[in-house]
């Protein structure tokens, strides 16, 4: 479902992705792991056709250019940032990203509401998301990359920030979403949600990708955690 | 039209109802402004010329002095105070007045025909009324002009300035001789007639002193007198779009600060699109404002509306120049207060060279030619055009055209840079 080919990208002389290689298949959820300027955001936004790569290929859903609208149709994306409207309420933020994939009447009703059931919150939909709380915004935003039924899902990290019910609650969402077939890639700093979510994870550093394996294979290879694994691969020195 | 641009427009709609600041600065401001200074400048009727404060000292209290401060209470264009001298300096000083005026002692010589002696004044003027002091100069001097008439009609007082200055003319040692008696004869023939004259026929045979001004306001009804609110509702609207500028242009930037660009992004659209969806919100507001400014200006201000198509051709082609500006502007800063600033300062300019801040003929001439170039002026031209001036399409066309080709412009430019900043 995405194919991505020696990709590489750079910001003046740094390089953010440094011929990177991967794939997800359908159906599968495939997690990036790694620590702060990583190259994580950056992998994700060329996905998404928000960045052009330099050089290399990326395909989504069997077509070459993710800018392209037929192929963001089958996209969702949750941006590491909430991204939402502040001043509307919860039901119109959702009903707003879904006019923008051409949904509209009974459709889109039906959408919004599953939208807000999604994310918890049919009580609330009539409130302004100002009078939310980090997680309620948070699972909207969720259900906002989900409003048009995509195929793929690429979700920056999710869970930052939320309170550990608002964080479990998206997690059991996006392993029901799982279970339906949906393609996720997902970007987190928290090991234990690769673990709990990722067949796949792929342990990212400097713009390369250092290893990339099932769960149960990088803990074989590194004493028995991925924790371990992410730390040996990655180094301890801290990057902030 | 697109949905997604329909949607966008409608989203950014209904922040902007939401943002009762920015609802204030479109549709609140504009009212007011229009109002208020309709008002200032006279009301339905009005000249649009409030009466200059003056304060007047009248230290001679003779029969001329006090004639002359009642032609002054008579004059529209003045509001006389009389005070004492140091009162009236006093006044000016503190902003109250923007002159005084002292009639001294010896007033009177002076302010009769034949006298030798020009009449004399004192004026103190507020360096801080420069551009009204022309207007005061003018009204004194009617005011001068009309007591004469008064005395050269009166041929009994007549009489009596004319055998002063033929006293006077009888001494003057500075005449030669000749001169003298030949001025002198003038003089006393001309006593003899004044004093014989019967002060009736005199005054009916009398040729008229002063010239006449039929005054017309000069439009396609010769009858049509424009009253200060149909000058103030077109500024009124333009404020209106200006405002709206002002609270869109911030949308983009606060998009991007708050990364709903970066999710609208990801959405089946391209950029063109997005700015499309701004510029349909921005133009409606427009619009919208527009339309409540001259509405509530027609119904409860009676500014007549003399070609209604063509004031909604001259809105259109306004809302849409000042949408491109929009457009344009917005991409000028990365941060809600970049883009404000700069959006601020550009309006600002273009307001004051428009004439959308003070009448054009208080500026020097350097900005009255510049003003030429400011789409603030081709819109209120525009406007005006079509509400009271009587203009014809040709007229008008070359203002809807500068108003769009700015409009087209500024959206391009505006698209330019979207694109060249789309991935920073």
């Amino acid at each position: 479902m995405i194919q991505v080919r020696e990709i590489r990208k750079t910001f003046g002389a740094r390089a953010a992705v440094d011929r990177l290689s991967f794939e997800v298949r359908k159906g599968e959820t495939l997690g990036l792991l790694g620590p702060n300027g990583a190259g994580k955001t950056t992998t994700l936004h060329l996905l998404a056709g928000l960045l052009t790569p330099d050089s290399g290929t990326v395909s989504v859903a069997g077509e070459e250019n993710p800018a392209q609208a037929k192929v963001r149709r089958h996209l969702g994306v949750s941006p590491q940032a909430l991204a939402l409207y502040e001043d509307l309420t919860g039901a119109e933020n959702l009903a707003f990203f879904g006019r923008l994939y051409g949904l509209a009447g009974a459709k889109l009703r039906e959408r919004v509401a599953w939208g807000l059931n999604f994310a918890e919150l049919t009580e609330r939909g009539a409130e302004r998301l100002r009078a939310y709380s980090g997680g309620m915004q948070r699972r909207l935003s969720v259900a906002c990359a989900l409003i048009h039924e995509p195929r793929v899902l690429l979700l920056d990290e999710p869970t930052a920030g939320v309170d550990p019910q608002s964080r479990n609650h998206l997690l059991e969402r996006i392993a029901t979403l799982k279970s339906q077939g949906l393609t996720i890639l997902f970007t987190t700093h928290y090991i234990e949600e690769a673990e709990r979510l990722c067949e796949r994870v792929a342990i990212m550093d400097a713009g390369r990708i250092l290893a990339c394996d099932t769960v149960e294979q990088l803990r074989a290879q590194h004493g028995g955690s991925l924790e371990k694994a992410f730390l040996d691969l990655t180094g301890r020195s801290l990057r902030d | 039209m697109s949905a997604p641009i329909i949607a966008l427009a409608a989203k950014d709609l209904r922040l902007l109802a939401r943002d009762r600041f920015g609802l204030f600065w479109v549709f609140g401001f504009p009212l007011i402004l229009a109002i208020l200074f309709g008002m200032m400048f006279g009301g339905p009727g009005g000249t649009g010329a409030k009466a200059l404060p003056i304060a007047v000292s009248d230290e001679d209290q003779s029969r001329l002095s006090k004639a002359f401060v009642k032609q002054l209470q008579a004059s529209p264009a003045l509001e006389v105070r009389l005070q004492t001298h140091a009162e009236a300096a006093e006044a000016v000083r503190q902003g109250k007045c923007i002159a005084y005026l002292v009639l001294p002692k010896d007033f009177e010589a002076g302010a009769q025909p034949f006298s030798q002696e020009p009449a004399r004044f004192e004026l103190g003027l507020d360096p801080a009324r420069k551009p009204e002091a022309g207007i005061l100069r003018g009204a004194l001097m009617e005011a001068l002009q009309a007591l004469y008439q008064a005395q050269l009609r009166d041929p009994k007082r007549l009489k009596n300035s004319v055998d002063s200055a033929s006293d006077g003319v009888r001494w003057d040692e500075t005449l030669p001789e000749a001169e003298r008696k030949k001025i002198g004869a003038f003089l006393e023939r001309m006593s003899e007639f004044l004093g014989s004259v019967d002060p009736e026929s005199y005054k009916k045979g009398l040729p008229a002193q002063t010239a006449e001004f039929k005054e017309q306001a000069v439009t396609r009804d010769p009858s049509f007198s424009a009253s200060s609110f149909e000058i103030t509702f077109p500024v009124g609207v333009v404020w209106g779009l200006i405002g709206c500028v002002a609270a869109f242009a911030v949308g983009l930037a606060r998009e991007r600060t708050a990364k709903t660009l970066l999710r609208l992004r990801c959405a089946p659209i391209g950029l063109l699109e997005i700015l499309l969806g701004k510029g349909l919100a921005c133009f409606l507001a427009c619009a919208g404002s527009a339309a409540l400014v001259v509405a509530v200006g027609a119904l409860a201000f009676k500014v007549r509306l003399e070609n209604p198509l063509m004031l909604a051709a001259a809105l259109a082609s306004a809302a849409l120049c000042f949408v491109g500006l929009m457009l344009g502007l917005s991409t000028l800063g990365r941060t809600e207060q970049g883009v404000a600033g700069s959006a601020w300062a550009v309006l600002m300019v273009l307001a004051l060279l428009g004439g959308g801040m003070m009448p054009l003929y208080f500026m020097p001439a350097w900005m009255q030619r510049a003003s030429q170039f400011s789409p603030v002026q081709w819109a209120l031209v525009s406007l005006e055009g079509a509400l009271w001036r009587g203009w014809s399409w040709t007229e008008v066309a070359p203002y809807f055209g500068g108003l769009i080709a700015v409009g087209l412009a500024g959206a391009l430019f505006g698209w330019l840079v979207l694109r060249r900043t789309r991935e920073q």
